[in-house]
């Protein structure tokens, strides 16, 4: 049998349906990616925080997003987060009901697994970038905010990328996880159609090749983004070493 | 007309608000999509099967809009709890542990199970004593699981958590048997399966009334209602006509319990 | 919540002990099959080098949940040849199934370490050790790898523990680790708290294993 032909696009076959799923996996992990990152340097400061309570809690969140198996978040935030959500929401609009999507489930459920490696990433590169920095910015009279915006914030990206680009990665192949939760990605929708054709082989041969496609297409990218943001900083380095 | 599968529709980017507005009344009804005949995603991508022409003619009588999604069977029960759906139209079957947890229509049908072997063993019979020392799958979280637990110590069983892959491990004979519905069996083997037959009796798990739809234990009106509509498309005959696509006989007969078959 | 534990207490024992045997198994494996692949990345620049950066990346690049399902029901479509090669005792067997996934993927990550503490190794080393009149393999086996180890050994700890993790996949190709055993026990009780009862263990595994590997690093850091 030409397996080839179980691709046909449209209603004979699985090309449309696995495309679609290839755009689902490529949303969720676009949209976690920015939240992740966010969510990186709030854990940093709660762990920085003066306030010993908030230091705790930045500690205990990162510990523990860090040691839970991500499929056992994502089932965690996927039923759990439903009951808190319809509490809330019978508070504010009673009578109302929301319900999380497996989408937004994977979103949060992901962002909190990203974000708490990544707010170690936050923290070697804002050591990188070094305090003296922020001190001399101060010392010129900018507020906190504008020093951390003006003047640590786009120092800070260079020695960022490479940490951020490694959470990419994982993040885009832990998006994965959702089709146990049904989501329509890439390998919720390859597990249908091997449910009718039978075809395991091929069909996860595929998605792996897909996947491995997506990494390599994606550490290229960091490579550049690497090279471009380091421009100035080469040749000073290498003399260095 | 069937319901494509929409990932991506605005309810499911984010939080979907579903208040009760006074017009158009919507029911989201949640499946599995991966126990056919009953409830599958074909390759056209849309969700098809028994189940899903049932509900939809239940809708049609009810004039309400549904509006399908598919779940993993290991979460169903608590997806339908936590209001990802309102109805469950699963084919799950009745049972009183079951109704602890959610409130069921009347049977829509009586899903049976019955065994299927490698045609190598050759197998005569399905007994606790014949079928000793052998691996057997089926889905986790099913009656046939409680079945195989209650009577087959002896057997090995392994519980997968879609039914498809028990049928993957029965093709690459990493399983014995497998004990699920004779109709997804039937299924199964009419697509050019030959590794295997039906073995033994088909029987029921003792006081299961049938596979019926499943709501919130709260929703009772909604529960009613349904009832009502299912009467009438089984009194009009447009349940037969469904039936009729997919099987050629009745599915309404209830056949035997497993302790009859078993049962000392 | 103690009540679930203590309910279940006899498949969460055997769920953990199928989750720490994996995970100890396969990282044990897994260094063996990524230490020469982890040695030709950072020495080989032929085609060995070549064929190593193609393992690391081509597992390194998959999802294991895909890796898994690949060897797992990909592989057992072709049960009847590995019937006739004598391999299916092994393909049969979902455990051995997962644990080849687990090293499989384990050994890329870990050869990736190994290159990155052999690199790092300074030259004055490898320099000390032709003055010592050291052969190449003595001088590798008796001074660069036990270097190298030191050196791994906080990643190859972290490693660990990204593997232990990744273990509760194997529940989805029926394998009852802890994991195996929560998704179970969910399925008899419905209890959303079974899941809360699974994380707990996993936080008190991480934890021991986090205490465990410091104690270490802290005796062999004076050769890092």
């Amino acid at each position: 049998m030409d397996v080839f032909s179980l691709l046909a696009y449209g209603d004979a076959g699985w090309g449309d349906e696995l495309l679609h799923g290839l755009i689902v996996t490529l949303v969720l992990a676009i949209a976690t990616f920015p939240v992740a990152i966010l969510l990186s340097f709030i854990i940093h400061w709660a762990k920085v925080s003066p306030f010993r309570a908030i230091r705790i809690l930045g500690r205990i969140y990162s510990t523990v997003f860090k040691s839970l198996p991500e499929i056992l978040t994502l089932l965690i935030i996927y039923f759990q987060s439903q009951i808190l959500i319809s509490v809330a929401a019978n508070w504010i609009v009673p009578g109302s009901s929301f319900s999380i999507s497996p989408f937004a489930a994977g979103l949060i459920a992901l962002s909190l697994v990203i974000s708490a490696y990544g707010s170690e990433v936050v923290r070697a590169a804002l050591n990188a970038v070094g305090r003296g920095q922020l001190e001399a910015a101060q010392s010129l009279g900018l507020s906190p905010f504008n020093a951390f915006f003006k003047v640590i914030l786009p120092q800070l990206w260079r020695h960022a990328i490479p940490g951020f680009g490694n959470l990419w990665v994982i993040l885009l192949k832990d998006t994965s996880l959702v089709s146990v939760i049904a989501l329509s990605d890439i390998t919720h929708v390859a597990n249908l159609a091997i449910n009718t054709t039978r075809e395991p082989f091929f069909f996860y041969l595929l998605v792996a090749s897909v996947y491995i496609l997506l990494v390599t297409l994606s550490s290229r990218a960091q490579k550049r983004l690497e090279q471009r943001s380091s421009k100035g900083f080469v040749r000073m380095e290498t003399a260095n070493a | 007309m069937h319901t494509p599968i929409k990932p991506f529709t605005a309810a499911a980017m984010g939080l979907a608000l579903s208040a009760g507005l006074a017009h158009a009344e919507k029911i989201h009804i949640g499946t599995e999509g991966a126990y056919a005949p009953f409830n599958f995603v074909s390759e056209s991508g849309q969700i098809q099967g028994f189940d899903i022409d049932i509900v939809n003619a239940i809708c049609a009588e009810m004039k309400v809009e549904c509006e399908w999604s598919t779940h993993e069977w290991g979460g169903i029960i608590p997806a339908l709890n936590a209001n990802k759906f309102d109805v469950m139209a699963a084919s799950m079957a009745i049972t009183e542990a079951r109704m602890e947890k959610v409130n069921f229509s009347d049977p829509c049908y009586f899903n049976t199970m019955r065994f299927a072997g490698l045609k190598d063993l050759g197998l005569k019979e399905a007994t606790p004593a014949s079928l000793k020392g052998m691996v057997i799958g089926t889905q986790s979280g099913s009656v046939a699981g409680q079945v195989l637990q209650e009577y087959f110590p002896d057997s090995e069983v392994k519980l997968y958590p879609k039914l498809g892959e028990a049928f993957l491990d029965m093709e690459s004979g990493r399983l014995d048997l497998v004990l699920e519905s004779k109709f997804t069996i039937g299924d199964w083997m009419a697509d050019g399966v030959d590794c295997c037959d039906f073995v033994g009796q088909e029987f029921l798990l003792d006081g299961t009334i049938g596979a019926g739809l499943a709501f919130r234990k709260e929703d009772i009106d909604l529960q009613a209602r349904v009832n009502t509509a299912l009467a009438t498309i089984i009194e009009n005959g447009t349940y037969d006509k469904v039936r009729a696509q997919y099987f050629a006989f009745d599915i309404m007969g209830q056949p035997q319990f497993v302790s009859q078959l078993y049962g000392q | 919540m103690l009540d679930l534990w203590l309910d279940f207490r006899g498949l969460w024992w055997n769920g953990l002990a199928t989750t720490a045997s994996l995970t100890g198994l396969a990282i044990f494996f897994g260094f063996f099959l990524a230490l020469p692949i982890g040695v030709a990345r950072s020495k080989s620049k032929g085609i060995v080098g070549v064929l190593a950066l193609g393992y690391t990346n081509l597992f390194r690049g998959m999802p294991l949940l895909v890796l898994l399902f690949l060897v797992y029901y990909g592989v057992g479509q072709f049960s009847r040849e590995l019937r006739a090669a004598g391999l299916w005792w092994f393909f049969r067997d979902a455990w051995y199934c997962g644990l080849l996934a687990l090293v499989l993927n384990t050994a890329a990550y870990q050869a990736e370490i190994i290159r990155g503490s052999l690199d790092t190794i300074s030259t004055s080393i490898l320099e000390a050790n032709q003055a010592l009149n050291l052969t190449r393999w003595t001088a590798f086996r008796r001074v660069l790898l036990p270097i190298a180890f030191a050196k791994a050994l906080p990643a190859i700890g972290n490693e660990f523990i990204l593997l232990l993790k990744a273990t509760s996949l194997l529940a989805i190709i029926t394998v009852f680790d802890l994991m195996g055993q929560a998704r179970y026990i969910f399925s008899e009780t419905f209890d959303l708290k079974v899941y809360y009862v699974a994380a707990v263990q996993y936080l008190l595994l991480v934890l021991v294993i986090e205490w465990v590997l410091r104690r270490m690093e802290v005796r062999i850091k004076w050769m890092a």
